[in-house]
């Protein structure tokens, strides 16, 4: 029964995702601007070595919305769960 | 450019980091790499005068290296004693080799210094010229204001992910 709950094809299973993607996310944002000013890699002064340089701002945009999206979907997986516990008590 | 030290050895061979926590690990990366910048550029701007050495000759410029850091995936899963799971292979996704910024070592700017006339100094040629050291302060304050600002952007990904973790905790 509990897997008709919180099982993979219910929203509880997508918000994990979710919570996966943006962390992932937020990796890959940490990585670009850890390397921001690395000369060897996108950053600041990437463009003269002929790299794609890093927009911090950008990336700071895209923290901000990776946050936000986190903090949504745990927000929501929080509320599920403890639908699924207002079930088992019967209240 | 010639290296001159290395000071990354020791976090080389660092421990693995569980991928819990490695946008932490990854933000650390890079307040420690534009630390070690801010120290080298307080170094050159130090010793900008500096126009006796060791080595001899004038002080040189000194720049970091720096290199994009690849974490070695840890694959291994604990398994306890009579433990009746078998485990599915753990997939390697390309975020796993995500590992930062790493600080290769500290490398000499082999560019020549200015020749002063100062016949007066103690490290004056015969002609009365003085090989000044290849630091030009304008161009380290650039470098001072870039590495702050790359260490400022770094802290909000490092608080970010704390407060990502910390959510994450209340569920």
């Amino acid at each position: 029964m509990l897997r008709g709950l919180i099982g993979p094809s219910t929203v509880v299973a997508r918000l994990k995702e979710g919570l996966d993607i943006s962390s992932a996310s937020v990796k890959w944002i940490a990585h670009r601007v850890a390397n921001a000013t690395n000369a060897t890699a996108p950053g600041f002064d990437a463009a003269l070595a002929g790299a794609t340089p890093v927009d911090v701002e950008a990336e700071m945009v895209a923290l901000a919305d990776e946050q936000l999206r986190y903090d949504a979907a745990t927000r929501l997986l929080e509320k599920a769960y403890a639908q699924v516990r207002a079930s088992v008590r019967e209240r | 450019m010639r290296i001159v030290g290395s000071w990354f050895s020791r976090a080389a061979a660092g421990p693995i980091v569980r991928p819990l926590f490695r946008g932490l690990a990854i933000a650390a990366s890079g307040l420690s790499a534009q630390r070690q910048r801010i120290e080298v550029t307080a170094q050159n701007l130090a010793n900008a005068e500096t126009t006796r050495t060791d080595e001899g000759g004038p002080y040189r410029r000194k720049v970091v290296a720096v290199a994009p850091k690849v974490s070695m995936p840890d694959l291994t899963r604990p398994v306890l004693p009579g433990d009746p799971w078998i485990l599915p292979p753990r997939v390697v996704e390309p975020v796993d080799l995500l590992g930062g910024v790493e600080v290769q070592g500290i490398e000499e700017d082999t560019t020549p210094g200015e020749l002063v006339y100062d016949p007066g100094h103690p490290d004056a040629d015969e002609n009365g010229y003085v090989l000044y050291p290849n630091v030009r302060v304008s161009e380290e304050m650039v470098t001072l204001m870039e590495a702050r600002r790359a260490y400022e952007a770094n802290a909000t990904v490092f608080e970010a992910v704390k407060s990502m973790l910390r959510r994450a905790a209340q569920i």
